[in-house]
């Protein structure tokens, strides 16, 4: 088996969830007010889960663009260090390849590329798995917005919770998993109650998250703990 | 603004972090602190953004966000997958919403 199926192989178990955060994206998406085209376009061009559940968010709360693009920088910016370390794997690969696959750095590429070994060709590997990761993750968010023209407008009102039912369902794995984490977003929920209530809801979101991510490096350091 | 504006955007913002270690020839690496610092801020981003927004999801009964949450936290804890976490929430809000 050549580097890219293998890619494509081990990719497989998250491309079903992929498929099921996309199905959640899309519908709490057309919950938002976007249109089937704008929700699909947005997991297929900006490809970073949590930054367009914040977007949509925000975008029905009525908060400024400005707001939502600094708050989308400031969410994605762990990339940066997932893809200093996919490049330095990378590094006899020609550029334009590179920056190919820099575009499907996320979450779930870097967890399965970092944990796998070195192959016989470490970009068609990678290729493989972000292209099947980039097709579920569109394909999700396209199904969840054309599930919404299915949903009755009785149940309408209740699918208000489906976008914190997914960051509760994003969050709860690590919280069992690290009493530091678990601080961590107590802390977080505490200052944005607190801050919420003096500035508008964006800009505390992005306070709050920053004041958090200090308040967890204050926290002493375990050997475990390893950057996601 | 334009929403496709907005995206595009988005993308901008979200794509350069991920390309430039790409450009760079450098060997610098980014301190640990500023590397746990970043590690931190998917959780926080997710917490800051559950709470008190939760609570608002209606905007008279803060119960209804309450038992929405509760219903969502419980089928994490039986390790469902996202959708079904998704399902079981909306499900319990439908319930509520037949009772008050």
């Amino acid at each position: 088996m050549n580097s890219f199926k293998k890619g494509i192989k081990i990719s497989l178990p998250i491309c079903i969830g992929m498929i099921s955060i996309g199905i959640s994206f899309g519908l709490a998406a057309r919950k938002a007010g976007l249109s089937i085209m704008e929700g699909t376009l947005m997991s297929m061009i900006v490809i970073a889960g949590s930054s367009q559940f914040f977007a949509i968010d925000m975008l029905s709360a009525g908060v400024s663009p400005v707001v939502i693009i600094l708050g989308t920088f400031v969410i994605n910016l762990r990339h940066f260090v997932m893809s200093t370390y996919i490049m330095k794997r990378l590094k006899n690969v020609p550029l334009f390849k590179k920056l190919i696959l820099a575009y499907v750095v996320c979450d779930e590429s870097f967890t399965m590329f970092s944990l796998s070994k070195k192959q016989e060709d470490d970009a068609a590997y990678l290729g493989g798995m972000n292209l099947m990761l980039y097709i579920t993750w569109s394909l999700g968010s396209f199904l969840g917005c054309i599930l919404m023209n299915f949903v009755p407008p009785k149940l309408s009102d209740a699918l208000g919770i489906a976008i914190y039912a997914a960051f509760i369902s994003m969050l709860m794995p690590s919280l069992m998993g690290s009493a530091k984490i678990l601080m961590v977003v107590l802390f977080t929920a505490a200052v944005n109650t607190l801050l919420s209530t003096v500035m508008p809801n964006g800009t505390s979101i992005i306070l709050a998250m920053l004041i958090g991510a200090f308040f967890g490096t204050m926290l002493p350091s375990d050997t475990k703990e390893q950057v996601k | 603004m334009n929403i496709y504006i907005l995206i595009f955007l988005m993308m901008l913002v979200t794509y350069i972090p991920r390309a430039l270690p790409a450009l760079s020839n450098n060997k610098k690496k980014l301190s640990p602190y500023w590397e746990r610092f970043l590690s931190y801020i998917p959780y926080t981003a997710l917490a800051a953004l559950i709470v008190p927004g939760i609570f608002y999801v209606d905007a008279i009964q803060p119960v209804v966000g309450l038992v929405g949450g509760v219903a969502a936290v419980v089928a994490s804890l039986a390790k469902l997958p996202v959708i079904a976490v998704v399902f079981i929430a909306v499900l319990a809000e439908v319930i509520l919403y037949s009772f008050i």
